[in-house]
């Protein structure tokens, strides 16, 4: 489906969609630094791959300055702590502060880009196909609605187009041109109720509501796809599990927590980042792959 | 065998004085190539409709409706989806989906067949309708041809056992819609499908049809094969949409077989003698209506040209018809001669004023007007009369001034029957004078037309030949951009062609049409060899009517 896209991409959505769910999920509800590190690079090594370096990098001003507002925005507002750096109009700026805004800002940007990265790979066909699964209706819904909205576009240029030769768009002023709008606006509401009523007609003659309906299988589910799917329930159990034993508390008021890790807990790490880098892995695997089947021809 | 039988079908609408059908009878074997035609409002698409029970409309219906011996409306709602396929006209209200892929799969989803199934399906139709390709493409990226194609893959995923199609290819160009028949036929030929269609553009259709069925205020008059049908009815009105070959046949008075293609028609005339017709070149007033000079024009600055260096003088009274494939930039001109878009380079004269020093008001107040495409996209009201009295006030004419204008306009274009009516309630032909109406009431003097005889049948299209020659007398210079060769050989004064962006050999219809073998009026390669200059039916005729055999 998505043709320029490696392994992951071409996975049954199922298992891409709860991957990046499960790894969304966890980077939302963990404030140690080390989590929401290999959470963000491995979404950013996995942004990359599907982006290209080109595309990131213009968007690399967008996500600086939004990471240095979260990140400078926290001390000013918050004053727990016990390091002050310095005092701005009577209140300490901390140290402690100071970290933890950096903190969930890299939190807020790895979920953003992991947010990117699944809006990527499931496209608009794949989340129908998705929702059709449980919900049948609404998954019809939205496909009808989405093929409306170019068309509703087209049809109130053609209208626009139309009445400006007839002369209507041609005073001036706000007035007049919310006015002219409003009419083309009308007409469009007209055509599209009328355009309905003949897209129902035709519904009903292809059998919508004859009977039980089934959906077509985009995509099949195959044995990697299943493989796949017990592979990152596996390693989201474990990580969840690691969280809820407290294997990744990290405090920052009022002073922060002595040690980023325990050794015990090192092995949770390691779950969580298998679980952020497959994705990675499994599109550079691809493309080296496919770098040596082309040497070899 | 029989497939489909009516007896005594009569139908009323509710509201309707009269019936709508009127006792008509009609059975059809299988495997059979049906045409039903007959002027807009003679109840083709009720009789369709009819047909399958789902899409019938709500009135009082008399007779039988039989389906393989079986009354129509016993048939469950299941098996009448699957095995009579509909096709309606509009290719943009009858796609349901956003994607080719679920829009093929849409009714195999309403049946509930299971996945394997429905990919095998999906897969032979895909191929054999040549759009795999697109497959996963938006529906809203294909053309109104494509569209078309994919509504009839769709129908023929549930394999029914009879289509019906309702002039399909009315929305469509030509090219589109010859394309779209010669894909018909090979389902009938291939398959051995049963096909009932409804059309006005005979010309095609005529030759592969095994009967034709006329029909004239809900009855059937006529049900014959086409030949026969041709012969009977050559004098008739509705003899105007037959095909040319059929048209010249019935004009010189033939005896014996009727011919339906080209070939056939050259057979024909095979016997008469050579003849040649002088060229008329009509003498046009020397005042120029509007002048391009090297005009340049692209929709976004990364975007390739559209217009490439048009270059053209139209004279003021002329009627000039455009002509130029799908996509050659028609549109696009015609827009910016009607000041909706602007080219980058050149210049445009509009009445010996440069387009740029126009205000909108006065471009579009009795200067230059035009006639779109789409002609429901004039309507902004609820009435037609509604529509004409707001374009009158906007044009600053009072309550009296107005309502003469109106009658007078509507007596002209024989609209007024229709005034009360709701625009989009109006047939294609009736729409088009309505809209051509409204258009009119800012007295341009100079008209413009985008794709005029798209939508109309060959009637109606008779009537606004009328009219756009009335106008041209008048003193209206009307522009057309037009892929209907034989409508531009017979009511222009000037062809061109737009091919590359640019205005290619504007000349009269006799000139512009006789040497070329594609790009030309059937007429014309009929009588190709025998008469010399002939491109219109009419000029044929003449010709041999003054030629001994």
């Amino acid at each position: 489906m998505n043709g320029n896209y490696g392994k992951f991409a071409s996975l049954h959505p199922l298992p891409a969609a709860l991957h990046m769910l499960f790894v969304i999920f966890i980077t939302m509800f963990s404030q140690s630094p080390v989590m929401l590190a290999v959470s963000l690079v491995g979404g950013a090594a996995f942004l990359l791959t599907l982006d290209g370096a080109k595309r990131v990098f213009s968007d690399f001003w967008f996500y600086l300055s939004f990471f240095l507002l979260i990140a400078i925005t926290n001390p000013l507002f918050s004053h727990d702590g016990v390091t002050p750096l310095f005092f701005m109009n009577g209140n300490p700026v901390t140290l402690e502060a100071f970290l933890c805004g950096i903190d969930i800002a890299a939190m807020i940007l790895a979920a953003l880009i992991w947010c990117r990265c699944f809006s990527i790979i499931i496209t608009a066909d794949k989340a129908l196909f998705l929702i059709g699964g449980t919900a049948k209706k609404l998954a019809l819904v939205l496909s009808v609605s989405i093929r409306f909205i170019p068309l509703m576009k087209r049809k109130w240029r053609q209208i626009k187009n139309a009445q400006i030769a007839l002369g209507y768009y041609s005073e001036k002023g706000l007035v007049a041109k919310l006015t002219s709008s409003l009419r083309v606006f009308s007409a469009l509401v007209t055509w599209s109720l009328e355009n309905s009523v003949e897209t129902g007609m035709t519904m009903r003659a292809r059998g919508y509501g004859a009977g039980k309906r089934t959906n077509y299988a985009l995509c099949r589910f195959t044995a990697s796809d299943g493989a796949f799917t017990a592979f990152s329930l596996v390693l989201a159990a474990f990580s969840v599990f690691g969280m809820a034993c407290g294997a990744f508390s990290f405090d920052f008021y009022p002073r922060l927590s002595p040690s980023l890790i325990s050794s015990g807990d090192i092995g949770f790490v390691f779950a969580f980042a298998a679980l952020s880098f497959a994705p990675f892995i499994l599109e550079v695997t691809e493309a080296v792959r496919w770098k040596y089947l082309r040497s070899k021809i | 065998m029989e497939i489909l039988t009516l007896k005594n079908l009569s139908f009323t609408y509710p509201d309707g004085d009269g019936k709508a059908i009127e006792n008509v009878s009609l059975s059809v074997r299988e495997g059979e190539f049906v045409v039903i035609c007959g002027r807009s409002g003679c109840g083709k698409t009720t009789l369709l409709r009819l047909m399958k029970n789902e899409l019938a409309p709500v009135g009082k219906k008399e007779g039988e409706i039989l389906f393989r011996g079986q009354h129509a409306e016993d048939i469950d709602a299941k098996t009448s989806a699957g095995s009579i396929g509909f096709v309606a006209q509009n290719p943009e209200s009858q796609t349901v989906t956003d994607k080719v892929w679920h829009e093929l799969a849409f009714g195999m989803e309403n049946l509930g067949y299971d996945a394997d199934e429905m990919r095998l399906r999906a897969g032979e139709l895909a191929n054999y309708f040549g759009i795999t390709g697109r497959l996963h493409s938006d529906t809203a990226t294909l053309s109104g041809g494509q569209k078309q194609l994919l509504a009839l893959a769709s129908a023929m995923t549930l394999s029914p056992e009879i289509l019906l199609l309702d002039e399909p290819t009315s929305q469509l160009d030509p090219i589109a819609a010859s394309g779209f028949i010669s894909t018909l036929q090979r389902i009938n030929r291939e398959l051995g499908m049963t096909v009932i269609l409804s059309e006005h553009r005979l010309e095609e259709v005529f030759p592969i049809a095994d009967r034709v069925v006329v029909m004239k205020g809900g009855r059937i008059v006529c049900s014959d094969t086409p030949r026969r049908v041709c012969e009977l009815l050559g004098n008739d009105p509705i003899s105007a949409g037959f095909p040319s070959a059929a048209r010249i046949f019935s004009g010189l008075d033939g005896k014996g077989k009727c011919p339906l293609t080209v070939r056939e028609g050259r057979e024909f005339l095979s016997s008469f003698e050579k003849k040649s017709l002088p060229i008329e070149e009509k003498t046009h007033s020397p005042e120029v209506a509007f002048s391009m000079k090297n005009l340049w024009q692209r929709y976004e600055r990364n975007s390739p040209d559209i217009i490439k260096g048009a270059d053209i003088d139209v004279f003021k009274g002329e009627i000039f018809s455009l002509l130029g494939g799908n996509g050659s930039g028609k549109t696009t001109l015609l827009s910016v001669i009607a000041g909706i878009e602007k080219a980058y380079r050149g210049k445009l004269t509009v009445l010996g004023k440069n387009i740029k020093k126009y205000s909108p008001a006065e471009l579009h107040r009795g200067t230059v007007a035009m006639l779109p495409q789409d002609v429901s996209t004039v309507f902004i009201k609820n009435t037609v009369r509604d529509d004409l009295f707001d374009i009158c006030r906007a044009v600053g004419c009072s309550k009296d001034e107005a309502e003469k204008k109106i009658a007078e306009i509507c007596g002209e274009l024989s609209i007024t029957e229709v005034l009360s009516r709701h625009p989009y309630d109006l047939s294609g032909g009736e729409a088009q004078r309505a809209a051509l109406a409204k258009v009119l009431l800012t007295e341009p003097e100079i008209l413009l037309l985008d794709e005029p005889t798209k939508a109309v049948d060959a009637c109606a299209k008779r009537v606004l030949t009328g009219i756009l020659r009335r106008l041209a007398e008048s003193g209206v210079t009307v522009f057309a951009a037009t892929h209907d060769t034989e409508f531009a050989a017979e009511i222009s004064d000037r062809c061109a062609m737009l091919f590359d962006g640019s205005v290619i050999c504007p000349s009269c219809p006799q000139v512009f049409f006789r040497k070329n073998d594609f790009y030309t009026t059937s007429s014309s390669r009929i009588s190709r060899g025998v008469f010399e200059n002939t491109v219109t039916t009419e000029q044929v005729v003449a010709l041999g009517k003054g030629a001994d055999k």
